[in-house]
This record gives C-alpha cells, sequence and structure tokens, in this order.
C-alpha cells in the first residue's frame, strides 16, 4: 500500500494515508454494483463496490482524499476476501487480524464493511500490531 | 528493575518489542532504519537498553532473523518461527483458542492456529506498513 501511495497520493505516511482515506469517498473513483448492473448481485448490495478504482480510466481531477479511499478499500477489500475464503478453507470460524495495518482506521472500516457483506465477523484485538511480537513472548515464557 | 523477558519482532518497515517485566510490560514500535538484521537487532536492545542484563535471552523472529547469531552483544538469542508466532500471538491478544490468524503488514500471512498447532494457510503480498 506504501508503494502505491507513493505513486499515487504522493505520500509514504501512513497517517497521512489514513487521514486522507477517512476524508475520502471510495465510491467516487470505484465502479459501484448500482452503476456497473443497476442493483445488488447475489449477498452483495447494491452500495458495494463492482471495480476497484475502475472510474480512474474514464475520469480525471480526482481528489487525493477520493483516491486513498480507493487504495486503502481495495487492500482491505483483497486480505478481507482472502481470509474469508482461507478460513473457509481451513475449517476456521475465528478470523483474528493483527499487524500494524490494523492500526489504521480506514483500513478496519473497509474489512468491517466486507465482514458486513459476507455475514462474517472480523476479530481485531487491542493492539493489533504486536500479535507477532506477542507470540514471540509467549514462546519465552514457555521455557 | 530485571527484566523477565524481551520479545522483538522485525518487520519490513516496523520493529515491535515487548519487554516484561515482573511489574509491568512495555510496547515499543519503531521505524526499521537497518537492513541487516544485526543492526536491526542492536536498534531495538538499544531502545531498552537501561532494562537489559548481561546474559539474557532474547526471543527474535521476522525478516531474516534466522541470519542473527546465537548471541548478540552478551544476550543469548532464542529464534523463533515467524508463523508460530504469528499463530499464538493473535490467539493470546484475542483470547481465542482457535482462528485464522492474519498478519496484515507490510506483506499479509495468513496461519491456521488451534492451542499449540499453527499451520500457514497462506498470504498474500498485498500489505502495508
Amino acid at each position: 500500500m506504501i508503494g502505491l501511495s507513493r505513486i499515487i497520493l504522493g505520500t509514504d505516511n501512513v497517517d497521512e494515508i489514513d487521514r486522507l482515506a477517512l476524508a475520502g469517498d471510495a465510491a467516487v473513483v470505484d465502479i459501484m454494483l448500482s452503476e456497473a448492473v443497476g442493483g445488488e448481485v447475489g449477498r452483495l448490495p447494491a452500495k458495494a463496490n463492482a471495480v476497484n478504482l475502475g472510474k480512474l480510466d474514464r475520469e480525471n481531477g480526482f481528489s487525493r482524499e477520493n483516491l486513498a479511499a480507493g487504495l486503502v478499500r481495495l487492500v482491505a477489500q483483497v486480505i478481507a476476501v482472502i481470509a474469508i475464503n482461507a478460513s473457509d478453507a481451513a475449517g476456521m470460524k475465528n478470523i483474528i487480524l493483527v499487524g500494524h495495518l490494523m492500526d489504521l482506521e480506514s483500513i478496519r472500516r473497509e474489512i468491517d464493511l466486507v465482514g458486513e457483506f459476507y455475514d462474517r465477523e472480523f476479530i481485531v484485538p487491542e493492539n493489533p500490531g504486536f500479535g507477532t511480537v506477542m507470540g514471540v513472548l509467549s514462546v519465552l515464557k514457555r521455557g | 528493575m530485571i527484566p523477565a523477558n524481551l520479545a522483538v519482532d522485525i518487520g519490513m518497515t516496523n520493529i515491535d518489542l515487548i519487554l516484561e517485566t515482573e511489574h509491568c510490560q512495555i510496547l515499543r514500535m519503531m521505524a526499521n532504519k537497518h537492513h541487516e538484521p544485526l543492526d536491526q537487532m542492536r536498534q531495538a536492545l538499544g531502545v531498552v537498553e537501561d532494562y537489559l542484563q548481561s546474559g539474557m535471552t532474547i526471543g527474535v523472529t521476522g525478516g531474516r532473523y534466522r541470519a542473527l547469531p546465537d548471541e548478540v552483544d552478551g544476550n543469548k538469542i532464542q529464534k523463533v518461527n515467524e508463523m508460530l508466532a504469528l499463530g499464538l500471538g493473535g490467539l493470546a491478544l484475542s483470547e481465542r483458542r482457535s482462528g485464522l490468524v492474519v498478519s496484515a503488514g507490510t506483506g499479509v500471512a495468513m496461519v491456521a492456529a488451534a492451542d499449540d498447532k499453527v499451520e500457514h494457510i497462506t498470504g498474500s503480498a498485498v500489505g502495508a506498513p
């Protein structure tokens, strides 16, 4: 996300990316289901997106805020959809999200939206960025 | 204050550490400023140098942790499998006994974790900080 942000938004500052994304609207840069097919598809409502950043090849002049929102949505949706499929494949009910990407409110918001669409709960614990190092601590404490 | 445990995760973008003493738990995140694992380790140790004691064991994972020597500046290094750490850490933080644990950072890894058993399932090169 940082690399794409540097090219698209001109910043690699994650706090700025988060702030921009929260102020933007991904529906401005994405092609939405309502626009693509005129309504819902299966369990997905008309307000769901059909194509990430799909309007970038036909329009110009997008704000940094809306571009950030679309970029964050792209990254969040890839992670969330893969996680849902992976949890089903592994027979796991709980999906637990850790890592510093989960520190960003804009990412959490988009992942929650995927959970809403697919009726799945994503568990984001407190201090998610410290998930892996907490596991190291667990191993140390076992001796 | 005597440190009980020091854990380090060397990420591609950030280094995380937890120092746990008998009285408190200190969590720190810092930007990874180096390319070599030994330099990254010393960067992390520098943040908590006042708490370090010669001969203590430090747990580490992430990045090229396997390239670290078995001892750094008098401290024994215990190398921890990164997928195991992810699974155990995700369960511990979320207070669950099983689940798909997703590490969303610069890279994305997903493991199935149940109690002490952790299995890598998949991942994605799409990620962030």
